[in-house]
């Protein structure tokens, strides 16, 4: 007989000490994540304004005036305020085109993750037996190859190429997301209403659907926010090593490349979009984290 | 008369325990059910009681179609359940609903509430209820739990435990079934909200000739609504008997444990032996009466053979004493 | 409770307040008051929410992170416990204050032993090692009536049924001769016929050592059983508190009385006692008498202040403007 524990009875756990208070009392008073807000609406708002918000064509560069500083440096101007690199292109303006195709890249590779790994993993999780064994030695597989390895293959084979990575990232990424779906609707499957459902003679799609979807949405989405970061990372990793974004697309990561060579002179060509790399894999993170504990706890709220 | 609705008939259940996913071995059988036959007659209730290992929860997943008899038949109206498919199938489960344990997992908490009672409803229908009927039934049935009109259009997780549980009573009662089977339908609840809806499922049996098999460990909600006690140890029926003649009586050794344990016992003599030991493994069914080995009352013959179900004093037990 | 009877534990107006972002401040204890001797079981009983089972973490200090415990005073063999750090109360637990809660399967370490738990608290506390802590645990063992206590120590916890499990927990409580226990529901999550077994030796164990136990529950025949007295708890408070066989047969708080009508009886064949609607909201209780709303005898002055407690006789009191006639 399983009685209802006490509604405030929560998950006791002996007085861990000021720093769980702290915590508490932070959450408190940020109820919403403001500053990763803001700096997604940022990337948001730059991504799609990159052609109005460009002072300069990223992709045309003045060879009069490579390498300039940033702004406040000596040297610099507020025409280029974040420097130019060696063809002379506009920092700031790559900068801007980047977070384009940052988040372009992003959307692709999650939307096609979840249309691929939504189904494989709800009916992976649904079906059970022999459909979910296989199913899962396939994502076995897939994670446990070296895809890094792979794509730059691919880049060396065809050439680097947008294509390319969008492929390859979403080979990674897919697999991950189906994983998750199953452990979701595993846990979900055998709950009453889902076998009421089937009791009553709802046919399984309909089920699947109607019923384990929508309980699965809430877990999606927070795996989708804290995936975009995720992808952002590997993109700009692949760049970085040649095997993503081809030159003269923007790419942060290619950015990042691009100044390596020159870290003590032109600190500002990596700086910056290391910076931007960071920040906006930071904002999204922690604002998925916060969806996440956001939805969850409600969820079992009862 | 007799106007026997639901029939289960030497029904066995067993499970096989696989080890290795590939090389197929049976390391051995879980007895669920060990030919258990039970009847019940239209308008009156049953109630199935034991404790874990018993069998009981499976007694309700067979008759609901949720696994498959070894051996045995179900057969409801007339029509052996296993065995109906298309038409059959659809009237088969508008008859037989079911209300289950948990009133938080067994509502869709992303669906409202009139789509939670209405979907059974139009499946079972096939098509054939226009939309203005199902609304009308859905209302009916609301109401007929004590819900009002508004509350059609909240979700699940507005509602108290007492009052989700009225919601899925609805959703069983809206097709209009004859056979409902309750699953624990009070054991979430706390104790005033539990005479509620206790209440409540009496109220819908006598007015609409409801014929209910309700399952479990509470002895006194199963006393409250039956007709009816079989107690179940280890996948057998080893009493089975009008309410009051059991509850007031029982002869099996097994039986008067649970019955004690149930009362609101104000005289602490009563307290008859005992038991000690664990409920044994389903998988490791003891020999002879598999009650022997926590039986105070044991004998030789206890372990070798299987005692029948007899009729004594007014219902049926099965034990060596008798 | 004569004057030869020592005295265990005597809170006096514990309140548990729980802040909570999504809900506000939530009141699940709001001053509760009442004392354990030695030897005795002082059953505390309740439905969902009423805040008996924060009352025990209260009192053991083992709330939830956003929760605050405060009270006039738990005193407890000379001590104040609100005044105490963790620290403290940690020399305290699983010595002096043991606890059983509900749920056997959670409260054992999947990954350990059973004769690995055991052993934690009897090194810790007692100072045990090598072989008198292998002895002692076995024989803690043997105290709880577990078959094969040799065997079962190098066991894991889902090796084990339900029963078991309970048991060895009780081991653990009993294994430092605590001197007050809390049982938390141990027997909720248990077969009727195991239930019996585990009640049977809470009491015997209770004999032996002299424990003051406080039973918690919900089940108001196990309350019958175990227990010397009784408070029942509602909504935060304590409505009423008696000897249990003057509680049970002469109610006076309509709480008592309603709930003791809900329970089918043998012979029940007319419509069981209801309580209409249910328990109060934690984060917004109503003003004056909280079980005013579904109570059948509630009248204006009810609604408007909470009444205060009416004392009886020693140990027996309810907070009631119209109580039952006995």
């Amino acid at each position: 007989m399983h009685l209802r524990p006490d509604a405030t009875n929560g998950q006791s756990t002996a007085d861990a000490g000021a720093g769980w208070r702290i915590q508490a009392r932070l959450r408190q008073f940020l109820p919403v994540p403001g500053l990763p807000i803001l700096v997604i609406s940022a990337v948001l708002l730059t991504a799609v304004g990159a052609p109005l918000l460009s002072p300069h064509v990223p992709t045309r560069g003045d060879l009069d005036r490579s390498l300039l500083p940033p702004f406040w440096a000596s040297g610099g101007s507020l025409d280029h305020p974040l420097g130019t690199d060696l063809y002379g292109r506009d920092q700031l303006s790559r900068i801007f085109y980047g977070a384009r195709i940052s988040l372009w890249v992003a959307a692709l590779v999650i939307s096609v993750s979840i249309v691929v790994g939504t189904p494989v993993g709800m009916i992976a999780g649904y079906v059970g037996g022999w459909f979910d064994a296989i199913l899962m030695r396939m994502v076995d597989l897939v994670l446990a190859f070296p895809l890094i390895l792979l794509a730059i293959m691919l880049a060396v084979v065809f050439g680097p190429s947008f294509a390319n990575v969008v492929v390859v990232v979403s080979l990674l990424i897919w697999p991950r997301l189906a994983r998750l779906i199953r452990a979701e609707t595993l846990s979900l499957r055998h709950n009453d209403f889902v076998v009421y459902a089937e009791v009553v003679g709802i046919p399984v799609w309909r089920i699947m659907i109607r019923h384990l979807f929508p309980n699965v949405l809430p877990t999606l989405i927070v795996m989708t926010t804290l995936e975009i970061g995720h992808v952002i990372l590997i993109e700009s990793s692949l760049s970085f090593l040649g095997a993503g974004i081809p030159p003269p697309y923007p790419s942060w990561g290619l950015m990042v490349a691009d100044g390596r060579g020159r870290i003590v002179t032109g600190w500002w060509l990596s700086l910056f979009p290391g910076l931007a790399i960071l920040v906006t894999v930071l904002a999204f993170t922690l604002f998925g984290d916060w969806l996440r504990e956001r939805l969850d706890p409600r969820l079992r709220d009862r | 008369m007799s106007d026997v609705v639901l029939r289960l008939h030497d029904v066995a259940v067993h499970f096989p325990v696989v080890r290795r996913l590939f090389a197929s071995r049976i390391a051995g059988w879980i007895r669920a059910l060990d030919g258990v036959t039970v009847e019940v007659q239209r308008g009156e209730t049953l109630g199935i009681v034991g404790e874990s290992g018993c069998g009981k929860t499976t007694v309700l997943r067979v008759i609901l179609r949720i696994v498959r008899p070894t051996a045995g038949w179900v057969v409801v109206d007339g029509q052996d359940v296993h065995v109906a498919k298309g038409q059959q199938l659809r009237e088969f489960r508008r008859k037989v609903q079911a209300v289950f344990q948990d009133p938080y997992s067994s509502l869709n908490s992303r669906m409202r509430v009139d789509r939670i009672v209405s979907e059974p409803l139009e499946a079972l229908s096939s098509g054939r209820m226009v939309r203005d009927e199902v609304r009308g039934q859905v209302m009916d049935a609301l109401e007929s739990v004590g819900l009002r009109s508004e509350h059609a259009e909240l979700y699940p997780h507005q509602f108290s435990g007492g009052q989700r549980q009225r919601i899925a009573i609805a959703r069983a009662i809206a097709p209009r079934p004859a056979v409902l089977l309750l699953d624990e339908p009070t054991s979430a609840l706390d104790v005033s909200v539990r005479a509620q809806i206790l209440n409540l499922l009496r109220d819908i049996q006598r007015a609409h000739n409801l014929t209910y098999v309700i399952v479990s460990h509470d002895l006194g909600a199963v006393r409250y609504l039956s007709t009816n006690i079989a107690v179940m140890y280890l996948g057998r029926v080893v009493e089975v008997g009008p309410s009051p003649v059991v509850c007031s009586e029982p002869l099996h050794p097994y039986t008067q444990v649970l019955m004690v344990g149930s009362e609101r016992n104000l005289d602490a003599s009563a307290e008859p032996a005992l038991m000690e030991g664990e409920v044994p493994s389903p998988m490791a069914v003891p020999s002879g009466c598999s009650f022997h080995t926590r039986c105070p009352y044991a004998m030789p013959r206890c372990s070798v053979q299987e005692p029948a179900l007899q009729h004594r004093r007014g219902r049926e037990v099965a034990c060596h004493l008798y | 409770m004569s004057a030869q009877e020592q005295l265990v534990l005597d809170v006096r107006n514990l309140r548990v307040t729980i802040s909570s972002p999504t809900r506000g401040v939530v009141r699940a204890v709001d001053g509760v008051s009442f004392r354990v001797c030695r030897g005795e079981t002082l059953g505390i009983v309740g439905e969902s929410a009423s805040g008996k089972s924060m009352t025990a973490l209260g009192i053991m200090r083992l709330q939830p992170p956003n929760a605050q415990v405060e009270a006039e005073q738990i005193w407890f063999e000379g001590q104040d416990l609100v005044r105490l750090t963790q620290q403290q109360m940690r020399r305290l637990r699983g010595r002096r204050i043991a606890m059983i809660p509900q749920d056997p399967t959670t409260s054992l370490n999947p990954a350990f032993t059973m004769g690995d738990q055991l052993s934690e608290p009897l090194a810790l506390h007692r100072r045990l090692r090598g072989a008198v802590l292998r002895d002692e645990v076995i024989a803690a063992l043997r105290r709880v009536k577990v078959p094969a206590p040799e065997h079962r120590v190098h066991q894991f916890p889902h090796q084990l049924s339900g029963g078991m499990r309970q048991r060895v927990v009780g081991a653990i409580a009993f294994s430092c001769n605590p001197v007050l226990l809390i049982a938390d529901e141990p027997t909720t999550a248990l077969d009727v016929t195991i239930q019996h077994q585990i009640l049977r030796l809470l009491k015997e164990l209770q004999r032996q050592i002299g424990v003051g136990l406080i039973f918690i529950t919900h089940d108001l025949s196990l309350a019958w059983r175990m227990c010397d007295r009784v408070a029942v708890m509602y909504a935060g408070r304590i409505v009423e508190t008696g000897p249990v066989g003057d509680l049970f047969a002469n109610p006076r708080h309509p709480y008592t009385a309603a709930l003791l009508a809900c329970l089918p009886t043998r012979d029940s064949v007319e419509r069981l006692g209801v309580i209409e609607g249910s328990p109060p909201d934690p984060a917004a209780f109503p003003s004056g008498c909280r079980f005013a709303p579904r109570c059948s005898r509630a009248e204006d002055a009810c609604r408007v202040k909470y009444p205060e407690e009416t004392q009886l006789k020693r140990d027996r009191s309810f907070s009631c403007f119209l109580p039952m006639r006995t």
